[in-house]
């Protein structure tokens, strides 16, 4: 599983215990321009934090790195993810048919991003919370009976595109 | 005295041909169109590109198109490789009819100064002009960065004043859910666009002449089972 910000918050011990309960058993993140605070850094990687690595938080291994070309790889290997609710993500994740949690940055409010996340989120196509309630949606049980999103079909459009330009078929 | 009379009506005049020519362009581009165009056996494209989920958007749509829709000129901003990249891997893949790939420059960069944004969009302006005019597109595809607005004002202006004829498709992203993108805004009231095609129900409640994907008629495939064949084959 993956995130982008607010890391410090799925390494807290309330967070790991839920992930335990839904039976996740590593955590990968990925970490983008993100920075630990000193206690997860302390904590959970020994104070040492590089471009990527590993450590342990609670019993629960963690590996982390900052960017990698695809992570399509990652989301498909895993069993949930937490991840920002940029509409890329939301979109790729779902495409792969992953249970989704699309965390809210609270400091980034109104931003037109949050906007397909939360239409997502009313179709029940993924979870959405704020960094503080995260354990509590991780065990919500809505999260493994989200319904899968299919986008609308281009072929649509290239049907209306032919008919405007007076072809056939 | 005369020349005061003459200036002003001189102006009015321009007015009312500026006038007349907007309003035909908007009726000829109103949805009994296509009655009138003739039938054309290739079609040339012209796609502008934004950047990364645009650019996947805009190849999602065009790999839908049909043989007659060649040639292909993909419009990108100067300095987006990764697009360039995709483009290229999606044609490659596709190998059907000939693309190129033309480069303009941005009509704004984040966090530039208002004056001197006035000389690029200018400078990009022209470029948009010269480039629909070298590509000579019966159809142009938008899909929202900011580069798609000179190019969809050039294109209805050599259409406006009769030397070309041109359809112009504006798909929105399907990240836009509660607010068209200020390109689409643009280009949706001021009807420079045919179709503005949504993807969110809220969308087309909020702008009512615009497209939503889903009232589209569903395209039936006709799909055949190996089983079928098998039978058929028998």
């Amino acid at each position: 599983m993956l995130c982008y910000s607010w890391l410090n918050f799925i390494l807290s011990e309330e967070c790991i215990i839920s992930l335990r309960t839904i039976g996740v058993n590593r955590v990968k993140l990925q970490i983008g321009k993100g920075i630990f605070n000193s206690d997860v850094r302390n904590r959970v990687f020994n104070g040492v934090v590089a471009d990527e690595g590993s450590g342990v938080s609670y019993d629960l291994p963690v590996e982390y790195y900052r960017y990698k070309p695809s992570i399509r790889e990652d989301i498909e290997n895993s069993l949930v993810v937490v991840g920002h609710c940029g509409a890329g993500t939301c979109l790729e994740v779902l495409r792969l048919g992953k249970p989704f949690i699309a965390v809210i940055n609270d400091t980034l409010m109104n931003n037109h991003q949050e906007e397909l996340a939360l239409a997502l989120s009313e179709g029940l196509h993924l979870l959405h919370c704020t960094p503080s309630s995260l354990s509590s949606t991780l065990q919500n049980p809505g999260l493994f009976t989200l319904i899968p999103f299919e986008p609308p079909s281009q072929k649509r459009v290239a049907a209306l595109i032919d008919q405007r330009m007076a072809v056939s078929r | 005295m005369f020349f005061v009379f003459f200036t002003v009506v001189a102006f009015i005049l321009w007015g009312i041909l500026l006038a007349t020519g907007y309003l035909t362009y908007l009726v000829r581009h109103s949805n009994h169109r296509n009655k009138h165009l003739p039938k054309k056996k290739q079609i040339s494209v012209m796609a502008v590109m934004g950047s990364g989920g645009h650019t996947m958007e805009m190849l999602d749509l065009i790999k839908e198109l049909g043989v007659e829709y060649t040639p292909r000129d993909y419009i990108l901003a100067e300095t987006d490789q990764l697009s360039e990249q995709k483009v290229l891997e999606f044609e490659k893949l596709r190998d059907l009819g000939s693309f190129t790939i033309q480069k303009i420059p941005r009509s704004r960069e984040v966090g530039q100064s208002y004056l001197s944004s006035v000389s690029t969009t200018t400078v990009a302006f022209w470029f948009a002009l010269k480039q629909v005019w070298d590509s000579n597109p019966d159809l142009v595809l938008l899909n929202g960065p900011g580069t798609c607005v000179p190019i969809a004002i050039a294109a209805a202006l050599l259409d406006m004043i009769r030397i070309r004829d041109t359809v112009l498709i504006y798909e929105e992203s399907i990240c836009r859910v509660k607010q068209l993108s200020l390109s689409a805004a643009i280009l949706y009231y001021s009807g420079l666009v045919d179709e503005v095609v949504v993807q969110w129900p809220e969308l087309k409640s909020k702008y009512p002449r615009t497209t939503l994907i889903q009232d589209l008629p569903d395209v039936v495939e006709m799909v055949i089972s190996d089983s079928e064949l098998d039978s058929k084959n028998k």
